[in-house]
């Protein structure tokens, strides 16, 4: 009997832990086991998501609907909506997301709005903490508030969340995309602030870099003269954005403060307890997210003078992280007000770059700076801080953080006039910038005020001419982006366009000490004087995150984080050798490898070198240098050898200029190349660390032997494994960094200083070239595909094409005939 | 020939179930029910109940990698560790099996505590 009953129990405690392991999984682990039963069995579980999951049926029916709309699917499943007024556009536009990237939008809304730990549990905690404390979610809030002065686009949104709830509604669990059934959790209900949040975590993910901690140990290290001629307001080399000399004259008075979000919206009450936290660390599949920032992307536009047609003809191509689902979705949205095309972001809207009947248009970063950071004195309680000697009361908003496994953790951020304390008792320790995380360090950042990302997107997708583009675009104050234009009127042109404040150079450049009133922002530099060009006498207009301006231009707009001259320079250089140009011309310079940084640096190397004794695999390696074409061929090897050469120079120059246990800003690459040609005995070059005195010759041979030994060593003496793309393989990982679902290596040629600048898993994530005119022509391509089920031939079918090099011609329908005969879903009213 | 019965009749009550009211811990509910209904030892019920479960979730995976789900299955693979997205009907088929098997066992024991052992007499 007793046998009987004890193995009773025991089968029942074995039965009890594998129903709650197959049912709930255990995600409290740091590497968490997904809820097995639910997840692989083949009614309910992954085998569900499968390669129908993308079919859209032919009839969706729904009361929120006005007018029929039809949706037309061409072969590469992009969505071309025909619809009959704003409201049934954007539902039908949401309902589509949804049902191919429903799980993307969540996921991206989730790490904006710092609510990851709801669904990955503790880990996530400190960067959740974080993303509110910069401010993301609040802001998204206060865009929201700015909208309702604007009914038409608020309504937009309110449509297009709609569409995306009525799909939710109509999935079963067994319906759910793959990702919600790996970290066991439901689609919860759309709202226009998730889109907003999705337009802040871009901004974040573009204006989040920055190296004010090191820049300053930069300056503490070095003498002021050294620090001038080392980190220089201009950087050598490059092309200006703007072609013409800036004709702005004067300087704009301080006048009133810029209305900032804490006092416009939220309620806030005085601090009643000091604040502390506990210290995370990040969990690793999230540190991709903002650990590594290679922002860059391209734009350039042709006036007709320069085309075979005598059509304008656009390019763009934004690089940034890729991953699959890819960041972006290619549309056509039709209505009687406008027929627009382009890709636009799952989770939001409209359209973000592409072109319409009359205009196309493009974007880049402009790398200008729109933060501040200003460490404050708070009294001891951390009610108040210290403002012009005086003391003001400090405001509090409060953040409920939900954390699966574990209660909620209540944060409380302190607000100053100059931004939230970000760093605040040493947390959450996110030093990946550089900020010295021990100090109460507030961040003033552009897209924390009231931006209109929305107004601008709407107006520019209806946008018939230069005039309403320049409309359009006035709003658009926070990420900051080179605008390039064309229209089928012949105009082009291109604005530096965002909200710069007007302070002084070393308030946005450094961490500011000690607050004083003026230190406030007041203004923004006027739109009508941001840079800015329209039809120059050279017949085109380019951006390569380049600094905009040259010389006497009146305001502080940011040094140190601009691109350097490479890709800027070397579009510049194509454009101004092509004549006749076809769209083609600007397929190849998309793809264009050569570089720029090897042309200038590889006569002094091969000069250096040759003077050298040198070994069998130095002498091979040297060869393949000298036949060298300067372009970065996935085939090639000698690129492999030029970035480990000029990487290692650059390391021996200046890893001896402060103590090296100290993180210091170190001179940018082009201002070192500058130094070596321009001052080959200048005392940088010596190393401190040794008795002698080591001249270039050296270094270079030095670094030279070093670069030969270290690859030998890893890949053995000169064979096919020191090819370009297999030391550099491209990567495109998943989203949540989940095995399996990603695509990697890749094939491909260029780097970061290419303007084909691909590196790592960081690329061109929409290659589109567009020629204005009667009936636009375009091409385009992006690292992907439309779905988001892995389970899908469309989730990763674009990826070999952009691998390629190869263009998709867009199909831009001006009507919904359906001449192809291309499979038709119809929303219809459900009255 | 009553154990080929109550094999049958859990195969195609998992499968009809799971079909139409897709939750995937039929497999644990019934086969914890009918053994604790039909068996009080251990072994056929682990038996019974492991064939049972392997059948009706395998077979499944089996006729979903070879429609449509080549792809997913393939992916999934790589997620736990496998290079082949068939070895996942395998995965899929075993766990079933053992929880299929776990829960018979579970049943044929409260059977076996609750029900008496039938005695035959002789006179």
């Amino acid at each position: 009997m007793f046998w009987k009953w004890f193995r009773l129990i025991l089968l029942g405690v074995i039965c009890a832990t594998i129903y709650f392991v197959a049912q709930f999984g255990i995600p409290f682990l740091q590497n968490p086991v997904p809820p097995v039963g639910k997840l692989v069995n083949p009614y309910t579980g992954f085998w569900q998501n499968d390669s129908n999951y993308d079919d859209m049926p032919k009839e969706v029916n729904s009361i929120r609907l006005s007018e029929p709309v039809q949706v037309i699917w061409d072969e590469r499943l992009v969505p071309h909506i025909f619809a009959q007024n704003n409201y049934d556009l954007y539902f039908t536009q949401g309902y589509i997301h949804a049902k191919h990237r429903l799980w993307q939008m969540d996921f991206i809304s989730r790490v904006s709005g710092g609510r990851l730990s709801e669904i990955v549990g503790i880990k996530a905690k400190e960067y959740d903490l974080f993303h509110r404390r910069i401010g993301l979610l609040a802001s998204a809030q206060l865009q929201l508030e700015v909208l309702k002065k604007h009914p038409d686009q608020l309504k937009a949104l309110e449509a297009y969340a709609d569409g995306v709830n009525t799909l939710i509604s109509e999935l079963d669990p067994k319906d759910y995309p793959i990702e919600f059934k790996l970290m066991n959790y439901k689609p919860e209900k759309w709202s226009p602030l998730k889109s907003a949040l999705i337009l802040k975590y871009m901004a974040w993910d573009l204006d989040g870099s920055y190296q004010r901690g090191n820049l300053r140990n930069s300056q503490k290290y070095l003498t002021d003269s050294v620090f001038q001629e080392l980190y220089p307001l201009e950087n050598p080399f490059y092309d200006p954005i703007i072609p013409e000399s800036i004709t702005t004259t004067k300087r704009r008075q301080r006048q009133n403060p810029i209305p900032s979000y804490q006092y416009q919206f939220g309620s806030y009450s005085q601090p009643t307890t000091n604040v502390s936290f506990s210290k995370q660390f990040l969990p690793s599949f999230l540190t991709d997210i903002d650990s590594d920032y290679q922002k860059g992307s391209n734009n350039w536009v042709v006036s007709g003078k320069k085309t075979r047609s005598g059509n304008p003809i656009l390019a763009n191509d934004p690089h940034l992280s890729l991953s699959l689902p890819s960041l972006w979705y290619e549309n056509q949205l039709m209505n009687p007000e406008m027929n627009v095309y382009g890709v636009s972001l799952p989770g939001v809207p409209m359209i973000v770059i592409g072109f319409n009947e009359d205009v196309a248009w493009g974007f880049t970063y402009c790398t200008s700076d729109p933060i501040d950071f200003t460490r404050i004195e708070m009294n001891e309680d951390k009610t108040q801080y210290k403002i012009d000697e005086q003391w003001e009361n400090l405001l509090v908003r409060e953040d409920t953080i939900k954390v699966l496994g574990a209660s909620n953790a209540i944060y409380k951020t302190l607000i100053s006039k100059v931004g939230p304390i970000i760093y605040q008792d040493s947390i959450p320790k996110f030093d990946f910038n550089s900020i010295v995380p021990d100090s109460n360090v507030a961040m003033n950042w552009t897209a924390q005020y009231a931006t209109h990302e929305f107004e601008a997107m709407y107006k520019l997708n209806r946008a018939k001419n230069f005039a309403e583009y320049k409309k359009a675009i006035q709003g658009f104050t926070s990420p900051g982006q080179n605008f390039a234009f064309a229209s089928k009127d012949g105009d082009i042109a291109i604005w530096h366009n965002g909200g710069f404040p007007i302070r002084p150079m070393e308030q946005a450049r450094f961490i500011v000490d000690t607050l004083k009133s003026e230190q406030i922002w007041t203004d923004y530099i006027p739109f009508n004087e941001l840079p800015h060009s329209i039809n120059p006498s050279r017949g085109y207009l380019s951006s390569a995150n380049q600094s905009p301006v040259k010389g006497n231009y009146p305001y502080y707009l940011g040094s140190d984080d601009y691109s350097s001259f490479e890709r800027g320079n070397r579009i510049n250089q194509v454009l101004d050798s092509l004549n006749a140009i076809v769209p083609f011309d600007f397929q190849k310079l998309q793809l264009d490898n050569y570089s720029l940084l090897a042309e200038k640096f590889m006569p002094l190397f091969i000069q250096q070198i040759e003077l050298m004794q040198l070994n069998d695999d130095e002498k091979d390696a040297f060869a393949e240098l000298k036949a060298w074409n300067y372009k970065y061929s996935p085939y090639s090897k000698a690129p492999v050898i030029f970035n480990h050469l000029y990487r290692t120079v650059f390391n021996l120059i200046w890893n001896d200029e402060v103590p090296q246990n100290i993180s210091w800003k170190r001179p940018r690459v082009d201002v070192t190349l500058n130094l070596i040609l321009t001052d080959p005995e200048s005392e940088f070059i010596d190393n401190k660390q040794t008795p002698n005195v080591e001249d270039l010759h050296q270094i270079v041979s030095q670094a030279f032997e070093e670069t030969v030994k270290d690859i030998v060593e890893q890949y053995g003496s000169l064979n096919e494994k020191w090819r370009w793309a297999d030391v550099n393989p491209t990567k495109i990982k998943s989203l949540a960094n989940i095995k399996g679902f990603g695509s990697e290596n890749l094939i491909t040629g260029g780097s970061k200083r290419n303007v084909n600048a691909i590196s790592g898993h960081h690329g061109p994530s929409w290659r589109m070239i567009v020629e204005v005119g009667e009936q636009p022509k375009a091409y385009g391509v992006y690292p992907g595909g439309q779905s988001g089920n892995p389970g899908s031939s469309n989730y990763d079918n674009f990826i070999d094409d952009w691998e390629s090099g190869n263009y998709f011609e867009i199909q831009f329908l001006t009507d919904e005939l359906n001449e192809r005969n291309w499979p038709t879903t119809y929303f219809f009213p459900d009255k | 020939m009553k154990q080929t019965g109550i094999f049958i009749a859990l195969v195609i009550s998992i499968l009809l179930l799971s079909w139409f009211f897709p939750f995937w811990w039929w497999v644990f509910f019934i086969p914890l029910a009918i053994m604790a209904l039909t068996t009080r030892k251990i072994i056929p019920a682990f038996i019974i109940c492991f064939g049972a479960g392997f059948l009706s979730w395998g077979g499944m995976a089996t006729y979903q990698y070879l429609t449509d789900s080549k792809i997913i299955a393939g992916r999934v693979a790589q997620l736990f560790g496998l290079n082949q997205g068939f070895y996942m009907v395998l995965v899929v088929a075993l766990l079933a099996a053992l929880i299929a098997a776990f829960s018979g066992m579970f049943g044929a024991s409260i059977r076996s505590l609750m029900v008496k052992e039938k005695t035959n007499y002789y006179y």
